[in-house]
């Protein structure tokens, strides 16, 4: 396959698909649909008590990011002493690459992709383009409100609506602004694969080298119809919940995400001047 | 609770890394003299020394082995990879800059000091259960002295709680090839105890002359009045300047009262920690140990 080259001889030229997207902005079920495909490997989500889904989240490029820093110093010291940067990203990849091949080899030795997703990685773009130009990247992107709504509202979000806002905002722009470094990006939004799971993951199954038969395509239908990570909200998943806010919540997340709902055609014109 | 040390299997190591039986990491305090042994060592041949410190576990590896403990379960890099797997890339990961510091310099060895590394003496042991361990002390007086001096401007508890915190970090482990030499003594017979140092590392030279010579021509460290920050070290930690035959004294009464004054201010406003924490039982043991040498050693 032609494309951007790794920076170092990798098991894993071409196979790495990252998902990105802001917390609960639907990353964990496309990554659970791409597992669809039998040539896709990643850590499925779990249930560990009481019917709770946790997605998998490995959190590796923020573990490494310290030595990303290392490698940055201003000072001399450090990694970069050591050695040039493409030898410092060649180090980093061969590092995740070990990992990842122990996960291949626990979730699906045979496949030829391997998918992984973590929220955190929103902030390490600049690191994952250095070490994984072959990657391909999939940015999920969902309507603000209803993120904020779904984010304040779990235990794991930063406590309210506006911050809820203001870290989809965060979030967003910043894979939007990094997108650039990456030779194979996509976005999707989650409205449109909530309105056509099948046919949107299908095109992304193409998009990176697989083919999609009756098989994936049944496969596919089966598990865009299960649900996860839901944290235990009865109100059913969809898009457009956050017409379930009040006004004054309404109001206090588009303060925050106005712009940039209006920016990606989330509001109608009307709506903006309202939130101004 | 303290997390279990993360130890990667010798034989994992043996058979996939560059560095296998060839690091020597040198842990010590920054203000020690460590450079000077760094340097001394890096003179002989086939000994690669790092020009400038790595900061690895202190910034990056330190963070990776905390990720992996701090986030256990499948939520996590574990939902990936087995404890082995991930700590042998890790391994691979760290050797990276040292192998290719030997390897530019056509060396068997490499050896590296970082000033933060003693507090990371758990996972270093951990990771590198083959590479040599160079614990070098110097009396904490004196580096806390240095440590709260211009040019560092440390708080001289803090500089006290480093020396104290380093020492007990790396004296605490349990290691198959840890060595401790006091810098005084490295300086004053640098022949004989780098001909003593190098055969115990494996490090195969026919002569240690040369980097002998170029030690003796740095000269004695400079003298150092201990201050507030030695006194703290010399009330607190008496027990690590015994064990590393440290002898007591030395410390002027105004300075031992300014200690004192510093160490109880610390203590209520809460900032010192450990330090603060342990004054009491350690000024009690310090108490007694006084009375007890009065009375002749029945106490």
């Amino acid at each position: 396959m032609s494309g951007p080259r790794p920076p170092c001889a990798s098991a894993f030229a071409d196979a790495n698909v990252f998902v990105l997207g802001t917390r609960r902005s639907g990353t964990t079920w496309l990554a659970e649909l791409l597992l669809a495909h039998p040539d896709v490997a990643g850590a499925e989500a779990t249930e560990p008590v009481a019917g709770q889904f946790v997605p998998q989240e490995s959190v590796i490029f923020g573990g490494v990011s310290d030595l990303w820093v290392n490698a940055s110093r201003a000072d001399g010291e450090g990694m970069a002493a050591y050695l040039p940067p493409v030898e410092v990203a060649g180090a980093l990849r061969a590092f995740c690459d070990r990992i990842f091949a122990a996960g291949r080899a626990r979730h699906g030795p045979r496949a030829r992709r391997f998918v992984e997703k973590s929220p955190d990685n929103n902030k390490r773009l600049p690191l994952m383009a250095t070490t994984h130009p072959d990657a391909w990247y999939v940015h999920i992107v969902r309507d603000g409100r209803d993120v904020s709504r779904s984010l304040a509202s779990v235990h794991f979000g930063p406590g309210n609506l506006a911050a809820s806002a203001a870290e989809w905002v965060r979030d967003v722009r910043l894979v939007r602004e990094h997108r650039w470094r990456l030779s194979r990006y996509r976005e999707v939004r989650y409205e449109d694969l909530l309105a056509d799971p099948v046919g949107q993951v299908g095109d992304l199954l193409r998009w990176v080298g697989l083919d999609v038969d009756a098989q994936v395509t049944r496969r596919l239908s089966e598990r865009a119809a299960k649900e996860v990570a839901r944290y235990g909200s009865n109100v059913p998943s969809g898009a457009g919940k956050w017409r379930l806010l009040g006004p004054a919540e309404g109001a206090a997340v588009l303060d925050v995400a106005g712009d940039l709902l209006a920016e990606l055609g989330y509001l109608d014109p009307a709506e903006g001047e309202g939130a101004a | 609770m303290k997390p279990e040390p993360l130890a990667l299997d010798i034989e994992a190591a043996r058979g996939a890394s560059a560095l296998f039986d060839r690091a020597i990491f040198i842990l010590a305090t920054p203000e020690t003299g460590a450079e000077r042994l760094l340097r001394a060592l890096g003179s002989l041949p086939g000994v690669a020394a790092a020009p400038v410190p790595t900061h690895l576990f202190s910034q990056g590896i330190g963070r990776l082995l905390d990720h992996w403990r701090l986030d256990p379960g499948p939520a996590a890099l574990s939902g990936l990879a087995d404890a082995q797997d991930f700590l042998l890339a890790v391994r691979l990961l760290a050797d990276a800059p040292l192998a290719a510091l030997a390897e530019a310099q056509g060396a068997e060895w490499a050896v590296e000091y970082s000033p933060g590394h003693p507090a990371h003496a758990e996972e270093i042991a951990g990771l590198y259960p083959d590479a040599r361990l160079v614990h070098v002390v110097r009396d904490g007086r004196e580096v806390a002295a240095r440590l709260s001096s211009p040019v560092y401007k440390r708080a001289p508890r803090y500089a006290a709680r480093l020396w104290i915190d380093d020492q007990r970090a790396v004296s605490d482990l349990e290691h198959d090839h840890l060595f401790v030499v006091r810098i005084e003594d490295l300086l004053a017979e640098p022949e004989g105890l780098l001909e003593e140092l190098v055969k115990a590392l494996g490090i195969e030279v026919s002569s240690v002359a040369a980097a002998a010579e170029a030690l003796g021509r740095l000269g004695d460290l400079p003298d150092v009045r201990p201050g507030r920050a030695g006194a703290i070290v010399d009330t607190v930690a008496y027990d690590l300047l015994a064990r590393f035959d440290y002898p007591e004294g030395g410390i002027g009464a105004s300075s031992r009262a300014a200690a004192w004054a510093e160490m109880l201010a610390a203590s209520t406003a809460g900032v010192a920690g450990r330090l603060a924490t342990e004054t009491g039982p350690r000024a009690v043991g310090r108490a007694r140990s006084w009375i007890a040498e009065r009375r002749g050693g029945d106490g």
